[in-house]
């Protein structure tokens, strides 16, 4: 080896490439790659950018179903809405950023999602967090609380986008290693979608948007994609964090969205510059195109003086495009991202054949043949393996505390107590279609147009990794399941889903059994619901440090189901609605008389573990869905609930409480002395297929015949009151406002 | 003849599409968009929205520079001329800045963005907006906002009406003042936090925002 080569094996180790990847570049360039070229490919075969790890895994996935317009692979899937549009749908996570930083990392995290919608030529009409923090007990915690809350605030709010739902969850397993992923959705004409597969040599290549500066250089390579850990996480990591402008991102959206319309037949091609910014946006246009490109890199706009061409290439400076445009219309999509404050630069053009030829000053630093280094060589993953079956399942034996006391203590969890102190912050109303928002059942946002005046989307994503900590499949199908009745109580049908994969380090097996087992999880519920996975994202090396021990999290898939609804006239809240009315039952999975409540909120209070998950059904889910649309189409209930964490005590709180803090809380009369079931399984058991429906008292009948058409069974609970008591008769009696202060304190 | 309206954009608006649907779905106004930098002409517009949003992106004080846009430096001019301005949230912000309105909108007394329903009471008629009759009615609207703590050291009532209460403070403002109004040559000047364009639509059973431009209808047709 010549010394320089030396200097170059040793660059390729420093930016993440295996000596197998080396040596496979090598061959596949046919020559020693310049440092620039080592650089982008560090990048681009990072876990991050190649999926590497999970690939093949991700195959295994179910992405065919008949409304699916375009799978994964995209900036984001695409999903029929109706005879003239679409929904373009992902969900992304942004992590190891927002443990760093929290408010610039979760800002950007919104502005990348944001951008993929926007690319597809959709306008985001909707946004979703799912959140994972540590113990909120550690005022380090709290502090990344605040700041990722205010992060997604500040760009979302700016930008106009409503955040209508999310999820926080918080678990020591993420003390070390938060999760912040971002969910958006937008609307398109379904003939005016633009991808990054479609440029044709002969076209001009344009960069728009913001200038770009040396932020988040390797941030894709090195923080996302390597071994995690508080130590590292210091100042070093925060140049790797890049720094968003919401003001920049709403002129870009606006800007880009006119050019699609304006300007429609000069655009042939676009793609969205995240991870890897310059970098991957050409290889993945040239590679998914089939054409070459010419970059003269000088021409970048660049927010400083001296920066090289590696700083070009690896940039994530937020709020840029890389667009081709047909030759000659380049002044055309200047003018109109000058009216928009936007920067808009002609850098190079596309060429026939593959070959990515990049220029600085005259110098040739980049000449690539992108197809043949789009991908890494195949990656050696270990075998998927399970972990040992009884780890970590030391339970206490089962007790019977008293039930009112269980019912507080569950209301100050911090997954069931209300996040209203964080939605407040959201603006969740802008763009003026928000019929369900924070606080409901699933978001539905009003998206109709003539002639389909009332017609509107639903989506929901929960996950309970204390579920997915001891049976991921079995997690998944549950919490998909749960999903979807979610939907359904507001009264929309499924059309597709995203899925967000939170994990571990990849190298372990058990990682890889864990997303092996959650795909097989997601596929099961897919396929009875004949709906497929549209788009997502993988993220990896997610650990916590315990006891100077990694410990990989607890396996965190986000599958967020997005579905359509009708008619939004039909749609009820998930909260009671007046006093007087009856408050009934929807169940199509009964527990058995003496079982335990296993695998619920219950379990892990009273045996500081779970000894199983609770008992779900597809068939049944579909019947209780099934009845819980047909009685909305039928204008039968007030207001509608899913029996979810905490189980039905839980529900029927929340649904006293409502989402408007200014009102005083409903109260509820209920008898359950006539119920077989064991009463702490009747209770607070967390098995599917249960929905509550409040309804007019003069309508039971009417509720009575729709258990008997559907096969399932409906028994009244009690009723809506204005006094002020929350009583389930013979087991609790209180104060709801008692409750509805437990409830209301841990966000605060 | 319908009655002309103009929602004003800027680079950052985000309520524009809000408004303008608002408007367009209200029979007998005729609604388009104005972009910034065109000077508001003379007699043209009846009505003229500003909306929410974060112009220019709001990084120094909200509406601090869209007051120096070609469209806010004309505006008096044609309100004078007999236009009736609502400016909305950011747009409100903009006319105070612009000192078409008295006051100062400081950071909410919680001191975070705060998005929720609020009830709105009617205190006055406020032409061509609000008629007597509506005085005393109770408007469901959303606010959301982060600088919409209205303060004004001295309220001169003759001037300036406080038209809109909030039942419940979600911001601190003086006096729970939601929105205010005032004549202005043969036109007038309305500014408000909360968002009546977002309530304006039966299918998602909040629509007394509708209240506003039918009765403009009304009024000016």
């Amino acid at each position: 080896m010549t010394t320089s080569e030396k200097d170059l094996a040793r660059l390729a180790e420093a930016v993440g490439l295996t000596p197998v990847e080396w040596d496979f570049l090598k061959g596949q360039v046919g020559r020693l790659p310049s440092e620039t070229e080592i650089q982008m490919i560090g990048v681009m075969w990072s876990e991050h950018c190649s999926y590497k790890s999970s690939k093949k895994f991700l195959k295994k996935l179910k992405t065919k179903a008949p409304a699916v317009l375009q799978g994964p692979g995209e900036n984001a899937g695409l999903v029929a809405f109706d005879d003239r549009r679409a929904l373009a749908f992902k969900v992304e996570s942004h992590n190891h950023p927002s443990f760093v930083e929290p408010f610039q990392g979760a800002a950007t995290g919104v502005g990348g999602i944001l951008r993929d919608i926007f690319t597809m030529g959709a306008r985001p009409i909707a946004n979703g967090n799912y959140l994972r923090f540590g113990k909120l007990d550690l005022t380090k915690q709290r502090f990344l609380l605040d700041g990722v809350v205010s992060g997604i605030a500040h760009y979302g709010n700016c930008v106009g986008i409503p955040t209508v739902a999310g999820e926080v969850r918080t678990d020591s397993a993420y003390n070390g290693n938060i999760l912040v992923n971002v969910f958006s959705l937008g609307v398109v004409d379904r003939k005016k979608v633009f991808k990054a597969g479609t440029a044709t040599p002969g076209s001009s290549v344009m960069i728009w948007g913001a200038k770009t500066g040396r932020d988040g250089i390797h941030g894709a390579s090195l923080l996302a994609s390597a071994d995690f850990s508080e130590e590292n996480a210091g100042d070093g990591q925060k140049v790797r964090v890049q720094v968003g402008d919401p003001f920049k991102e709403k002129c870009l959206m606006e800007a880009t969205l006119e050019a699609m319309t304006n300007l429609a037949s000069d655009l042939i091609a676009i793609q969205d510059m995240g991870a890897a910014g310059l970098t991957c946006s050409t290889m993945e246009i040239s590679y998914k195109s089939n054409v070459g490109m010419t970059i003269a890199l000088e021409k970048v706009p660049a927010r400083e003086p001296g920066m090289k061409p590696f700083e070009l290439l690896l940039s994530e400076s937020q709020e840029r495009m890389l667009a081709v445009v047909k030759a000659g219309s380049e002044d055309k999509f200047k003018a109109l991202l000058e009216k928009w404050g936007c920067e808009g630069e002609t850098i190079g053009h596309t060429t026939a054949g593959d070959q990515l030829l990049m220029t600085f000053n005259g110098e040739t630093v980049v000449n690539l043949p992108v197809q043949k280094v789009q991908d890494p060589p195949p990656f050696e993953t270990p075998e998927p393996e399970a972990p040992s079956a009884d780890e970590g399942r030391d339970l206490r034996p089962w007790t019977a505390p008293n039930e009112w006391d269980v019912l507080k203590a569950m209301l100050g969890v911090p997954s069931v107590a209300t996040k209203r102190d964080i939605y407040q912050r959201y603006d969740s109303t802008v763009g003026g279609g928000t019929l369900l928002g924070p606080g409901h059942e699933a978001a539905v946002i009003w998206t109709g147009e003539t002639p389909d005046e009332f017609c509107g989307v639903a989506f929901k994503g929960i996950c309970n990794e204390q579920w997915s900590k001891i049976d991921p499949r079995g997690a998944m199908r549950a919490n998909m399941l749960t999903s979807l009745r979610g939907l359904a109580c507001a009264g929309a049908r499924p059309l597709g889903y995203t899925d967000g994969v939170n994990l571990g380090n990849p190298k372990e097996p058990q990682t890889l059994w864990a997303l092996d087992e959650s795909i097989a999880g997601m596929n099961e519920v897919a396929e009875a619901y004949e709906i497929a996975c549209v788009s997502g994202n993988v993220s990896l090396y997610n650990q916590t440090v315990v006891n100077d021990q990694k410990q990989n999290i607890p396996p965190t898939i986000f599958a967020v189901v997005v579905g359509k609804v009708d008619d939004v006239r039909k749609v009820r809240p998930s909260v009671f609605q007046k006093a007087g009315s009856e408050v009934w039952l929807l169940e199509a999975l009964s527990a058995g008389n003496d079982d335990y409540p296993q695998g619920s909120l219950y379990e892990r209070m009273i045996r500081g573990g779970l000894s199983g998950l609770p008992p779900f059904d597809i068939a049944a889910e579909k019947l209780v869905q099934d009845a819980c649309l047909r009685g909305l189409e039928q204008d039968l209930f007030l207001s509608t609930r899913n029996i979810s964490e905490g189980g039905m005590a839980v529900s029927l709180a929340k649904a006293c409480f409502g989402v408007d803090p200014d009102r005083e809380p409903w109260g509820f009369e209920g008898d359950l002395l006539k119920y077989q079931t064991r009463r702490e399984t009747l209770l607070f058991g967390e098995g599917g297929g249960r929905v509550i429906v409040e309804i007019d008292p003069a309508k039971r009948s009417e509720l009575m015949k729709l258990g008997m058409e559907m096969r399932i069974s409906v028994k009244r609970l009690g009723s809506v009151t204005d006094k002020g008591v929350f009583q389930l008769k013979p087991w609790m009696s209180g104060s709801v406002t008692e409750l509805f202060k437990e409830w209301s304190s841990v966000f605060k | 003849m319908s009655v002309k309206a103009a929602v004003i954009r800027f680079p950052g608006s985000n309520c524009d599409h809000d408004a303008l649907r608002a408007l367009s779905e209200t029979q007998g106004i005729e609604a388009c968009y104005h972009w910034h930098e065109e000077k508001i002409p003379k007699n043209t517009y009846q009505l003229v929205v500003i909306p929410g949003g974060f112009s220019f992106g709001d990084y120094l004080r909200a509406g601090a520079i869209a007051k120096l846009s070609n469209a806010m430096l004309s505006l008096p001019d044609a309100v004078e001329a007999g236009a009736h301005v609502l400016g909305i949230c950011n747009g409100f912000q903009i006319l105070i800045e612009s000192r078409m309105l008295p006051g100062y909108l400081q950071v909410n007394s919680g001191l975070k963005f705060v998005s929720k329903l609020v009830d709105l009471r009617v205190e006055s008629a406020a032409y061509p907006w609000l008629r007597d009759e509506d005085r005393g009615a109770t408007l469901k609207v959303p606010v959301a906002h982060r600088f919409g703590n209205f303060q004004v050291p001295k309220i001169d009532l003759a001037e300036v009406s406080p038209v809109f209460r909030y039942e419940v403070n979600p911001n601190g403002s003086f006096q729970d003042i939601a929105g205010i109004y005032r004549k202005f040559g043969n036109g007038s000047v309305m500014g408000m936090m909360p968002h009546p364009e977002r309530a304006s639509f039966p299918a998602l059973r909040l629509a007394d925002g509708q209240r506003l431009w039918q009765n403009a209808v009304r009024a000016l047709r």
